[in-house]
């Protein structure tokens, strides 16, 4: 059974998002022909298996990060992870949202919206959550309470974390909210989120309000993330994987760059 | 668009490729290039690391620049020795030593300043053909002498008087550089003694230069062809190099402009293969503990590792204890990419540095296998007050092979007296 429904903004999600992607999509293109201002190159490149295994390892892995220290690597995988996987749920739900008024979503929104596979998207979301959640709170004690000397602290360095987090807890916070109204045979697979019912039920006399509010402010503020993709850090998350790539097509042979003994030589510990 | 409507971030933006221009704005700022950086040991500003430069030239590239951020670029790029540690180490993989070569390229051509002792070593490579500011009839002196001195078995030939299978490459600096013309006698030495037929070009040797491309000199790509051309006319098929510049020079920097049918060699690695033919022989015991230094142009730049550690190797009685960073993960001393001219203060540090890492291994010397290195490494043990001896690797095999030649040997006998110029008499 579904949480009783409560009211969705719609019209101005909409607005705000065509908008938002409008300015995302000018501001790659922006970058596009930014880009095309260089010089083409020609270099030699072997786009082979071992290309696509390098790739692999380094983008899909990260085993370079592995390499130098297993709790970056960690931090870093329960983020990069954490962040596709709700990227994917979020996506696919969208899909389907638009598939079934078409009729052709071969009846999966109702399989995972109202029937038995409504219990993965639980799951599903609170894991990947709570993955995203604790790689963002160990990258902060890492950057705020370590403070290792290699990372600079700038501006953007602490807003995309700090943006990051807020888009993660009001999630929580969301679906703390919804599950308040959910059948407990559906919230019990909400294993992170049904830990903040008691917190969010109590003193709210009407949870609606606090619903489309929490919903707005979630769902919002990952509209605010398209808009701050292209001018943020983040745009490693797009371009690493396309530089890795240019490079493992470049040098796939190099044993000494892919597959070295990095910590052991690593002049700081 | 009238040329000078051109924007400053147009003119540095379409003096690199577009794939530079995705890497500056890839990076992930984990700041491991920082921890590796050897000139950032030394002088601990952000813009000397790798992560600074790309901030730096983001902004360049995409905008008009405050001023600290070209300030910064400008003492970055130039405080840099392109060693290419940063790209062993970079998760984003940024290909950072030629985006550093491409990025000066970029810089003087759209009108910004470069330090005064690279423009004047690289206008003196383009008058002279060589970066000593010699006349090039000296520049074969070295085998005419050292047959003389009866250093050799045999006279070496100019490629003009008898071209032969394996062109030998010496390189400006064993060739005009007093103190490290025994490299260039010990190379041809132990190409004699394995029978192997060569000849030299003597005075139509040309610069390699490789270093107008490390300093960004636009110059370069026709230069190389030009050089080329003399080299494919005159049939040369093999050649073996004795200088770790000149071969990633030759080896990398010309790609797409030396024809493939031109094979390019390190001395090292046609030694490594002399040895293991049997036609070199070292015999004599060398009872030494030695560390490796690896040059950043032979190493990271070249994927040449194992060879010279083989040749060093198959030496009796020679041991090789290696540095904590070796391989890949050598660090520079210095003396590449412009950064001795730029800034010799750092670069003599970088030396210094490694050499106290070297002594740190409990080894008894240094060996490398670049001219440049040696001078490098053995200035950085005075500024290190090391008493630690530094090495050719040439000098290793020779003691093994014909120890009667020996470095220093060469070194007094062919040492000229100074001209009145300063420079020593031809
Ligand atoms: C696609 C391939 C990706 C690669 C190769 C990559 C690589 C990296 C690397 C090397 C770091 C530095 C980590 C460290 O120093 O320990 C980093 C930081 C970071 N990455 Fe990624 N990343 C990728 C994708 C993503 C994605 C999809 C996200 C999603 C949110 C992400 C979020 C972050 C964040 C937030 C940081 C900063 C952590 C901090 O502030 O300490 N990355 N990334
Ligand atoms: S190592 Fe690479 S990704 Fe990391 S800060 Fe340096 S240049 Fe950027
Ligand atoms: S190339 Fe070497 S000297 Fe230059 S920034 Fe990278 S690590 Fe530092």
């Amino acid at each position: 059974m579904i949480e009783a429904a409560y009211y969705k903004p719609w019209i101005l999600f909409w607005i705000c998002a065509v908008l938002a992607h409008g300015y995302m999509d000018y501001s790659f293109w922006k970058k596009w022909k930014s880009w095309k201002r260089g010089v083409q190159q020609t270099s030699e490149s072997s786009w082979t298996f071992r290309t696509a295994r390098i790739w692999l390892m380094e983008v899909l892995i990260q085993r370079q990060l592995l390499g130098l220290s297993f709790s970056r690597w960690m931090i870093h995988m329960l983020i990069f992870w954490g962040f596709l996987c709700l990227a994917a749920l979020s996506m696919f739900l969208f899909i389907l949202s638009l598939a079934q008024p078409a009729g052709v979503d071969a009846g999966l929104r109702d399989f995972f919206l109202r029937g038995n596979g409504h219990a993965l998207v639980k799951v599903w979301g609170d894991f990947f959550g709570l993955c995203l959640l604790s790689g963002l709170i160990a990258a902060c004690a890492r950057r705020f309470i370590a403070r290792p000397h290699q990372l600079l602290n700038d501006q953007g360095d602490r807003a995309l974390l700090i943006f990051l987090l807020w888009l993660v807890f009001s999630g929580f916070i969301l679906e703390g909210l919804r599950l308040g109204r959910a059948h407990p045979d559906i919230a019990r697979y909400s294993f992170v989120a049904r830990f903040l019912v008691p917190f969010l039920a109590s003193g709210a006399s009407d949870a609606g309000q606090w619903l489309t509010a929490a919903w707005i402010i979630h769902s919002f503020s990952g509209i605010g993330l398209l808009v701050y993709l292209p001018r943020s850090k983040l745009m490693h998350s797009l371009l690493g994987p396309v530089v890795i790539a240019l490079n493992a097509a470049e040098e796939p042979d190099r044993k000494d760059i892919y597959w070295p003994r990095i910590k052991y030589h690593r002049p700081t510990k | 668009m009238a040329a000078d409507k051109v924007s400053q971030a147009d003119k540095i933006a379409s003096g690199l490729t577009r794939r530079q221009l995705i890497e500056i704005e890839a990076c992930s700022r984990c700041g491991e290039c920082l921890a590796w950086c050897p000139v950032y040991q030394h002088d601990k500003k952000e813009e000397n690391t790798a992560r600074g430069k790309l901030g730096c030239l983001r902004k360049m590239a995409a905008e008009q620049p405050g001023a600290a951020d070209q300030a910064g670029l400008l003492d970055g790029l130039y405080a840099c020795s392109a060693c290419g540690q940063c790209h062993v180490v970079c998760p984003i993989r940024i290909n950072t030593p030629e985006l550093w070569e491409q990025a000066r390229l970029a810089l003087v051509s759209a009108g910004l300043p470069q330090p005064e002792p690279q423009r004047q070593q690289l206008a003196q490579i383009r008058q002279y053909n060589n970066s000593y500011g010699r006349r090039q009839e000296e520049r074969g002196l070295w085998a005419e002498r050292a047959w003389q001195a009866g250093f050799l078995l045999r006279p070496v030939l100019t490629w003009n008087e008898q071209p032969s299978e394996v062109l030998y490459f010496a390189g400006c600096t064993a060739s005009f550089d007093q103190t490290m013309q025994p490299v260039a006698v010990q190379s041809a030495r132990l190409l004699q003694e394995a029978g192997v037929r060569f000849s030299i070009l003597g005075a139509d040797e040309p610069c390699c230069a490789s270093k107008l491309r490390r300093m960004g000199d636009s110059a370069f790509p026709a230069e190389a062809a030009m050089r080329t051309e003399m080299l494919v006319r005159k049939k040369v098929r093999t050649i073996v190099v004795s200088c770790a510049g000149c071969f990633k020079g030759l080896h990398a920097d010309y790609r797409g402009i030396l024809p493939g049918s031109i094979e390019v060699l390190h001395l090292t690695g046609f030694l490594n293969k002399l040895i293991q033919e049997g036609r070199l022989k070292p015999k004599h015991e060398v009872p030494l503990a030695v560390t490796y230094h690896d040059p950043c142009h032979l190493g990271r730049h070249s994927g040449i590792y194992e060879e010279p550690r083989r040749v060093l190797g198959s030496i009796p009685g020679l041991r090789i204890i290696e540095m904590k960073r070796s391989g890949p993960f050598s660090a520079c001393c210095g003396m590449g990419g412009g950064l001795k001219l730029a800034r010799p203060e750092l670069q003599k540090k970088m030396s210094a540095a490694r050499i106290r890492e070297a002594e740190a291994t409990g080894a008894e010397a240094v060996v490398t296998p670049c001219q440049t290195c040696l001078m490098g490494l053995a200035a950085g043990a005075v500024a290190a007050s090391s008493s630690l001896p530094v090495f050719h690797l040439n000098e290793m095999l020779i003691r093994s092979v014909c120890p009667d030649i020996n470095f220093d040997r060469i070194a007094a006998k062919l040492k000229l007296p100074d001209g009145p110029d300063g420079k020593p008499a031809a």
